[in-house]
């Protein structure tokens, strides 16, 4: 038995039907429900009890809009049942018994008081040949109270037999003025109109026949079952916690990925980071800034020896044979000198510590491969001493890159930084921890490189216990790891790339997992051109910006 | 585009009537000038010697602002070569971030032939095989050759790849007109 808690505040409304066409079960299929009540309250009886019923079992109960309902009868006890004597004082001898109702299949809702737990299970008994919904007990002579609970002592039955499982329907209990008024009016409307009160206002205010019979329609409601009930909170309370949490770890990461776009784009004014050349993002140079790039016309005087064809190619320093026409030439002659001249070979090397050497001597465009005509062909030169077809380099550096095609100088103009995007943030810190981990190897000293990037690499070197003198990760070290910022010990660093290209390297496997997932993450293929990432990828990196 | 193609023409010149060593070149088709057909034939003193090895080489559309993409027709046993029928290589001069307009075809087709003679095990396509390299030697070098003997005997077939380079030339060229819608 189970009680209370889960019970909505009860109602029972007890609606007085007229049954027109039914006179004593030959026309039963004809057999019309009309609630009088409905039309008129004033002639039938209507009542609403509220918040007045205990659960005593609420096993089967089978809700309709959350209600139980039903006609509302007495059972019939077996003739030589105790329990007639017994209960004779509570029940007048007219209430609506089984046989004054509609031989039709209608729900039917029980009523009987609760003598003791013999009695009621012989009401029960009786009830349960009949279509019974539910089944109301009433303690008699209890006054307006609440019954008592349900498993309080009042409901016990002296009994074997597993009454609640037996009976196929709910059983409740109303308090005893509530069952004393109900048995009442059962009284009242169990025969035909005209003897119910007002039966004759009620056969000519509804047209009805004086044989037809007016019954009391009761419906429980009960509302909806506990368990779902709870079930439906909990739920609910659980998404809303997950959306929460969901929204707040979405607005920390864009808070978080706007700081870092806003500290790059300060690094990228500043010169300190170029994405381009860290294989973030292609850039472009803006028209107008292009157009500021010096022309001149191509002027080259021979002198004794005879230059290499094959730009590039390590060889003598040589005189500086070609001039430049206008006054410009002078002041580029002291920056060019002062250039180094390392031998770029098929862009292995840094661009930026190797630029190339031959900035003195350019016969052809590099781009198109043209030689350039003496006296006649105007060239561009840029910033960083190459020269090219102004139409050439106009079209590369406008639409396809911002760096020298010989040199990979960046031609931005100073304090220039494109739109930061969170995919380029991602990129530039993964390759920074690469390159704080290469440097840390190299120098050998990772707890005097501060800052987060030694305190990553620190913390790796213990988690993974790596092997310091280990130069691994030579095949992403500086070629890919540039950056304009002075490293600590170029010349260390200079000595390792100049070696690269041929010398075979450590033997030694290298493969750490994290170390794979650096690699992956510092990787260049999806941004350059950004294809290829799925519409539930786009989705979660917009919500969840930086995750990676 | 006239320029771009005068300039890939001068360098099929170049290569042609002066090659690098142990590269022929030859042209598919006449009028396309995008697509190179190079027989590279396996260096001395490596364990590719005496194989000859089919490369397409495919130059996109705006070639010398981009990358060409190079792939082996014939299957070899590369830690730096994918070991499947795209024969994909990894190149550095060719990556994306590292190319720039003044590298010459003639260099990288001299960059694949020295990729042959000192595989770069540490930067692999096929992890398995860099570590048979640098683990066991003998083996790697047994397999290389008989991989040697079973492909690269015989005159160079470029059709099994042409399927994959193509598609690899598509893309190359959708990218590039793309690029050139967005910016006017």
């Amino acid at each position: 038995m189970s009680q209370g808690p889960f019970l909505r505040p009860s109602t029972c409304l007890h609606d007085v039907h007229v049954n027109p066409s039914w006179k004593g079960g030959t026309t039963v299929s004809s057999t019309v429900i009309r609630n009088i009540t409905a039309l008129s309250s004033q002639l039938a009886y209507s009542a609403h009890f509220v918040g007045n019923t205990v659960t005593l079992s609420n096993r089967y109960a089978i809700l309709s809009n959350g209600a139980i309902s039903g006609l509302l009868f007495v059972p019939d006890l077996r003739t030589n049942d105790a329990c007639n004597r017994e209960t004779a004082s509570h029940v007048p001898l007219n209430v609506a018994r089984q046989a004054d109702l509609p031989p039709m299949n209608y729900h039917l809702i029980a009523i009987a008081p609760w003598v003791s737990g013999r009695c009621a299970e012989a009401y029960m008994n009786a009830a349960r040949s009949t279509p019974v919904r539910a089944f109301l007990f009433y303690q008699a002579g209890s006054g307006s109270a609440l019954p008592p609970p349900s498993d309080a002592v009042d409901w016990q039955i002296d009994s074997t037999t597993d009454w609640m499982g037996q009976s196929s329907w709910p059983v409740y209990a109303v308090s005893g003025m509530v069952g004393e008024v109900l048995m009442q009016h059962l009284s009242l409307y169990s025969g035909n109109v005209t003897e119910a009160p007002f039966g004759s206002n009620i056969t000519d205010r509804f047209l009805a026949d004086p044989e037809d019979y007016l019954r009391i329609w009761t419906e429980l409601d009960v509302g909806t079952s506990p368990s779902g009930f709870e079930t439906w909170v909990y739920f609910l309370i659980i998404l809303a916690v997950f959306l929460a949490v969901i929204t707040t770890t979405s607005l920390l990461m864009h808070f978080v990925q706007a700081w870092r776009r806003v500290g790059l784009r300060r690094r990228v004014a500043a010169g300190d980071v170029n994405l381009e050349a860290m294989g973030i993002t292609r850039l472009t140079v803006p028209r107008s800034h292009i157009q500021q790039y010096p022309l001149y016309t191509y002027h080259y005087e021979p002198e004794a020896a005879s230059p290499p064809i094959i730009p590039g190619s390590p060889g003598p320093a040589r005189t500086r044979s070609r001039t430049l026409s206008g006054d410009l030439a002078k002041s580029s002659a002291a920056s060019r000198a002062a250039r180094s001249a390392t031998v770029s070979e098929l862009g292995l090397s840094s661009p930026f510590t190797a630029s190339t050497a031959a900035t003195d001597y350019q016969p052809t465009c590099e781009i198109c491969l043209e030689p350039y005509e003496n006296r006649v062909t105007v060239i561009r030169e840029l910033p960083c001493g190459h020269i090219f077809h102004p139409d050439c380099i106009d079209q590369f550096l406008g639409a396809n890159s911002s760096l020298c095609p010989v040199c990979k100088a960046s031609m931005l103009p100073p304090g220039y930084t494109p739109r930061i995007t969170n995919a380029m943030v991602r990129r530039e810190r993964a390759i920074r921890r690469l390159r704080g981990q290469v440097e840390v190897q190299e120098d050998g000293d990772f707890v005097g490189s501060g800052g987060p990037r030694g305190r990553w690499a620190a913390t790796r070197n213990r988690l993974f216990g790596r092997n310091k003198d280990k130069p691994s990760l030579n095949s992403i070290d500086s070629t890919e790891l540039q950056e304009t910022r002075p490293v600590s010990k170029p010349s260390e660093r200079q000595k390792r790339r100049g070696s690269r290209p041929t010398e075979p390297q450590s033997q030694e496997p290298t493969n750490t997992l994290a170390e794979g997932r650096m690699r992956e993450l510092a990787g260049f293929e999806p941004d350059f051109d950004n294809t290829g990432s799925t519409r539930w990828q786009r989705m979660r990196t917009r919500i969840f910006p930086g995750f990676s | 585009m006239a320029s771009q193609n005068k300039r890939i023409a001068k360098e099929l010149a170049e290569c042609t009537t002066s090659p690098p060593a142990g590269i022929t070149i030859t042209l598919p088709n006449d009028s396309d000038l995008h697509r190179w057909h190079v027989t590279l034939a396996g260096p001395d003193n490596t364990v590719y010697a005496g194989g000859q090895f089919g490369l397409i080489v495919t130059l996109p559309v705006d070639y010398p602002f981009r990358a060409p993409v190079v792939t082996f027709a014939t299957r070899i046993y590369h830690p730096n070569v994918t070991n499947d029928s795209l024969g994909n290589v990894c190149l550095g001069p060719l990556k994306a971030e590292n190319w720039k307009p003044s590298t010459r075809l003639a260099g990288v087709l001299e960059a694949v032939r020295a990729l042959l003679v000192e595989p770069q095990p540490d930067d692999p396509l096929e992890a398995r095989i860099a570590d048979e390299f640098r683990q066991d030697r003998a083996e790697f070098e047994k397999n290389a050759r008989a991989y040697v003997v079973r492909y690269a005997k015989g005159p160079v077939k470029f059709d099994a790849a042409v399927g994959a380079a193509a598609a690899g030339a598509e893309a190359a060229g959708g990218a590039a007109t793309g690029a050139a819608v967005v910016r006017p």
